[in-house]
C-alpha cells in the first residue's frame, strides 16, 4: 500500500466480488494513471477509505451478496468537509434490487454516481476523474479548516496570555502602587492631627494639599483598576430588577439621600438582562455624577424612570445639574475626559468610561441628552428580561 | 493573667505603624504580637524556635493576616492554620489591600473568618477596628483550642 498521503488521497478503492472483475478494473485504471487498490469486503473498503481515498468504485454484485449498510453508515459518519464520491457499476437491462438499494442506501447520504453496464472504458475513466477532482477540493477544504483551527488556537492562547499578564499587572498595581499612597495619606493625617499647632497657616495648608492629592491619586488608581476589571469581553447576564438595585445604591451613599439630594423614582421599572455588579457600578457612577455637577448652593434633584419596548429597557437619570454642551457629549465617555464645568468638581474622569464599558459588556448602550444650564439626562439601554 | 494577644501578620512597616496606633485608638487593649512574614507566623503558632516559650508567646485570641507576605503568603498561612490541631479554630481576619475576587474567594475557601480590605486612611482604619472589636471581642464567643 502506498503511504504517500497525496497518493492515498487520489486512489480509487475498488470493491468487486468476482476476482477477475476487480482485477480488470484495477488494471484498466492503472493503465490510465490512476492509483487503484482492491478491497476484500465492505469492512476493508471502509477501512481503506478512512485512511484516505479519492473515490470508491463498487460493483453492484458486491451489494447483492450483503446489503451496503456498512458503507452507508461510513458515508453518514463522514466529517463535515468530506463528501466521498462513490461510483456503483450496475448490470445492464432492468433495474435490479441491488442498484435500487444502492440509490436508497448511498444516494441520501453519499455522493453517488451509477454507471450502467455495458460502458466504454472512457466513461468510467472520466467519471472517476471528475470524482477525484472534486475529492481533491474536499481535502483542500479539510487542510484549510485544520490550519484555521490551529491558527485560532494559537491566537486564543496568545490572547489569554496577554489577558493574564494584564490581570497580573492590575494586581500588582492594586498592591504595590497603593501601599506607599496609603502611607502618605496616613502620615499626613497624623501630621495634621498632631502637629498642626506647630505649623503656621500656610504649613497646615500645604499638608492638607498633600493629603488631598494623595487621596485623589488613590481614587485614580482604584478607578483605573475598576475600569480594567471590566476588560472581559462579555459577561453572563441574568434578569435583574433595576429598581431594587437603584434603591440599594441610594441606601449606600449619604450624598444620595435627603437633605443632600432629592431623588425621585418613577415606577414601573421593567426587568433587564444584566450583570448585578456591572449594573450597580453604572447606577452608582451615574448618580454620584449627577449630584456632583450642580451649581454651587443648588440641591441636586434627580428623577429616574424606565421606558420599555418589547425588546429593550431604557433607564433614564435626569438631573438639574449644569448640563453639557453638545460638543462635549461624546467626549465625556472617554477615559480621562472631563467636561468643561468639572474643574471645581472632584473626580478622576474615569467614571463615565467605566459606565460605557460595563454597559457594552452587558450588550447595551449608553448616552446623554443635555444642554448647558438645563440639566442632563443620562440613559442606559439594556435587553429586556 | 493578661488577655490573649492579637497577632498581626504584616510585613509593611508603615501599615504596622498605622495598625498599632489604630488598634490603640479603637480600644483594643490586648497585647500585640507581630509576625513580619508568613513563616514567622507559622513558627509563632507552632511554638517553634524563638517562640517556644508559651508564657511569652501565647496562642493569640485572633489573627489579622495580610495576604501578600514574604516567605509564605497569607493563603498558605491560613491553610496551614486550618490543618493544624490546636490552632485550627483560631479566628483569622484577612486584612489586605487586595479586592480581587479570586483572593477573597480563596481566603473563604481556606476558611478565613472575615475578609477586610485595608481602609485607605487612619480614621477609616480606626472605625473598621472599632467595628471588629465590637463584634469579635465584645459579642463573639470563642471556642477552646481543639486537638491539643
Amino acid at each position: 500500500m502506498n503511504s504517500n498521503p497525496t497518493k492515498v488521497h487520489e486512489r480509487v478503492v475498488i470493491l468487486a466480488p468476482t476476482g477477475s472483475d476487480a482485477f480488470n478494473a484495477a488494471n484498466l485504471l492503472q493503465e490510465h494513471g490512476f492509483d487503484a487498490v482492491l478491497a476484500q469486503d465492505q469492512a476493508s473498503l471502509c477501512a481503506l477509505a478512512a485512511e484516505g481515498a479519492g473515490a470508491l468504485l463498487v460493483a453492484e454484485e458486491a451489494l447483492s451478496l450483503s446489503p451496503g449498510s456498512l458503507i452507508a453508515s461510513f458515508l453518514t459518519d463522514q466529517p463535515s468537509w468530506s463528501d466521498l464520491p462513490i461510483v456503483v457499476v450496475t448490470s445492464g437491462g432492468d433495474v435490479t434490487q441491488a442498484s435500487l438499494r444502492a440509490i436508497k442506501d448511498f444516494g441520501e447520504t453519499g455522493n453517488l454516481t451509477l454507471l450502467e453496464r455495458p460502458f466504454r472504458a472512457i466513461t468510467l475513466i472520466s467519471a472517476l476523474q471528475v470524482a477525484i477532482r472534486a475529492r481533491h477540493r474536499q481535502y483542500q477544504v479539510r487542510d484549510m479548516m485544520n490550519n484555521l483551527e490551529s491558527l485560532v488556537r494559537e491566537r486564543t492562547r496568545r490572547l489569554e496570555e496577554t489577558i493574564a499578564e494584564l490581570e497580573a499587572f492590575s494586581y500588582t498595581v492594586s498592591h504595590d502602587l497603593r501601599a506607599p499612597l496609603r502611607a502618605m495619606q496616613g502620615y499626613s493625617h497624623y501630621l495634621v492631627e498632631e502637629y498642626s499647632n506647630k505649623l503656621d497657616e500656610q504649613g497646615v495648608d500645604f499638608l492638607e494639599r498633600i493629603k488631598s492629592n494623595s487621596h485623589r491619586l488613590d481614587r485614580l488608581v482604584q478607578d483605573i483598576l475598576t475600569f480594567s476589571r471590566f476588560a472581559k469581553e462579555t459577561v453572563d447576564t441574568r434578569p435583574l430588577d433595576p429598581e431594587s438595585l437603584i434603591r440599594q445604591t441610594l441606601h449606600c451613599y449619604s450624598d444620595l439621600q435627603p437633605p443632600q439630594a432629592q431623588i425621585t423614582l418613577r415606577p414601573p421599572f421593567a426587568s433587564v438582562l444584566g450583570h448585578e455588579a456591572y449594573l450597580t457600578q453604572c447606577i452608582s457612577n451615574l448618580l454620584t455624577n449627577a449630584v456632583k455637577f450642580v451649581e454651587p448652593g443648588k440641591t441636586p434633584s434627580i428623577t429616574i424612570w424606565a421606558e420599555s419596548t418589547p425588546e429593550k429597557v431604557r433607564l433614564h437619570f435626569q438631573d438639574n445639574g449644569v448640563g453639557i454642551d453638545e460638543t462635549h457629549q461624546k467626549r465625556i465617555f472617554r477615559m480621562f475626559e472631563r467636561g468643561p464645568n468639572s474643574q471645581r468638581v472632584d473626580g478622576t474622569g474615569i467614571g463615565l468610561a467605566i459606565v460605557q464599558r460595563a454597559v457594552e459588556r452587558m450588550g447595551g448602550t449608553v448616552g446623554v441628552e443635555s444642554s448647558p444650564g438645563k440639566g442632563s439626562t443620562f440613559w442606559i439601554e439594556l435587553k429586556k428580561a | 493573667m493578661s488577655p490573649n494577644p492579637i497577632l498581626v501578620v504584616e510585613d509593611n512597616p508603615d501599615d504596622l505603624f498605622f495598625m498599632k496606633r489604630s488598634l490603640a485608638a479603637a480600644g483594643l487593649s490586648n497585647p500585640l504580637q507581630v509576625a513580619e512574614d508568613g513563616q514567622t507566623a507559622i513558627d509563632y503558632l507552632s511554638g517553634e524556635g524563638a517562640f517556644s516559650d508559651r508564657s511569652q508567646f501565647p496562642i493569640p485570641l485572633l489573627i489579622f493576616l495580610d495576604l501578600k507576605l514574604p516567605r509564605k503568603d497569607g493563603h498558605e498561612v491560613l491553610s496551614w492554620i486550618r490543618a493544624q490541631p490546636g490552632v485550627r479554630t483560631l479566628v483569622v481576619i484577612m486584612l489586605t489591600t487586595s479586592r480581587e475576587s479570586r483572593d477573597i474567594t480563596r481566603a473563604y475557601e481556606l476558611g478565613c473568618n472575615a475578609y477586610i480590605v485595608k481602609p485607605a486612611t487612619p480614621p477609616e482604619l480606626v472605625e473598621t477596628l472599632r467595628a471588629l472589636k465590637s463584634f469579635w471581642l465584645d459579642r463573639n464567643a470563642f471556642p477552646e483550642p481543639v486537638g491539643l
